[in-house]
């Protein structure tokens, strides 16, 4: 009975009050409120610096590297121009299908006036898998045709839980060799050249998509700026330009 | 008779419980952080020195179809509860108590699936993110406290 009592009360005790259980309920308390508060300034600063998903700061392992982009076009073109893009960006899509795809088609065969960057820029986690994709259709020779192809097919993967197998039948229409591919997809081979891409980006001030750089100057989103006739005049323009004396 | 350097400090159950409960609260809300990013209430992460980014968008993020982070709310959850079950005055001083072996067996299991993480963020992703190193250190600092060898020394 002795036993009992002893125990009982120099359990409780030690259990909850005393030996520094008040310290402790302290600690969990002080815990608790600092978490809190840690978790809403989180969310207040986020929403006073950015509205991307993967910003400079998260990826500062990462160096920001230019030479991330995929480029077409002549070494030589008097104009270039650098596209940040993200593919679940419906102005990049629209970007893509009236200005982008038409002006790579008719400016930058051999002795073309224009030599195009794209840059993946991807905004949400969803959107570095087809960032990916393309990445991967690069390693087989087709990026600019995933590249059209994804953009252009958007709505039939944009809501699939997990669209790799729709880029994978996508490579397979292409003419790639699909399991290589997907091994490539499905390994993330080549995450790491994507976020050098996007970090380039943060770098050189893109928060949004699309955004051009037009001989290493900023295009403002006008739309005279990103439309066809715009852009074809201003790089035509730069063309007829004579080349300064070194 | 040479024992385990960490015997020589002497913790007791109670000490070396609410020891883990504290690490355990400050791990779910590093969890809970992360949680909260996957689920789009951030933007970005603050990540100092290190590649979130890369982690946090990886296939990785994920497992058995539920985020990394979401089974790590649950699991420090666990571990935070675990210890106040067993300071319970049912169980206070009873170390071999349903609660203690489900701690010792839990924090088992989260050291290994931590060791899992940290090999695909060092050796598949080639990218480190603070976070999870930070979850790391909590998860290795809760299992030395938690497991049951360290009971049977205090009580020795």
């Amino acid at each position: 009975m002795a036993k009992k009592n002893a125990r009982g009360a120099g359990g409780r005790k030690a259990a909850a009050g005393g030996g520094g259980g008040r310290g402790f309920y302290f600690a969990i308390a002080a815990v608790v409120v600092v978490g809190l508060v840690a978790i809403l300034m989180a969310r207040d600063s986020e929403e006073k610096t950015a509205t991307s998903v993967l910003s400079v700061a998260e990826t500062t392992a990462v160096e920001a590297d230019p030479a991330a982009g995929t480029a077409i076009g002549p070494m030589e073109a008097p104009v270039v121009i650098m596209e940040f893009a993200d593919f679940l960006c419906p102005h990049c899509r629209n970007f893509n299908a009236m200005t982008g795809r038409l002006l790579r088609q008719n400016h930058t065969g051999p002795g073309g006036p224009l030599r195009w960057v794209s840059y993946e820029f991807p905004l949400w986690p969803e959107s570095v898998l087809p960032a990916l994709a393309v990445r991967c259709a690069e390693e087989q020779g087709k990026y600019w045709e995933m590249h059209d192809l994804l953009f252009a097919r958007v709505d039939s993967w944009r809501d699939e839980s997990s669209p790799a197998r729709k880029f994978a039948g996508y490579a397979r229409d292409l003419g790639l060799d699909g399991r290589s591919f997907e091994t490539c997809l499905d390994e993330q081979r080549y995450i790491g050249e994507l976020m050098a891409s996007r970090k380039y980006g943060e770098q050189l001030g893109v928060s949004g998509t699309p955004t051009l750089f037009f001989n290493g100057r900023r295009l403002e989103a006008a739309s005279e700026n990103y439309s066809y006739e715009g852009l074809e005049r201003q790089i035509l323009a730069a063309a007829d330009e004579p080349a300064e004396p070194e | 008779m040479n024992q385990p350097s960490l015997s020589r400090l002497h913790l007791d159950r109670t000490t070396r419980l609410r020891g883990v409960a504290i690490l355990a609260l400050l791990g779910l809300f590093v969890s809970l952080y992360l949680l909260l990013y996957r689920l789009g209430f951030y933007g970005s992460l603050l990540c100092g020195a290190g590649s979130c980014g890369v982690v946090q968008a990886s296939k990785y993020a994920s497992f058995l179809g539920f985020p990394v982070s979401g089974w790590g709310v649950g699991w420090y959850s666990a571990v935070f509860v675990l210890p106040l079950l067993a300071l319970h005055p049912r169980w206070w001083r009873r170390s071999g108590s349903w609660p203690d072996r489900l701690l010792a067996l839990a924090t088992a299991g989260g050291l290994a699936f931590t060791a899992y993480l940290t090999s695909v963020e060092v050796f598949l992703l080639r990218a480190v993110c603070m976070w999870c190193v930070v979850s790391a250190v909590l998860t290795v600092l809760i299992f030395l406290l938690a497991m049951p060898w360290r009971v049977r020394h205090a009580r020795a």
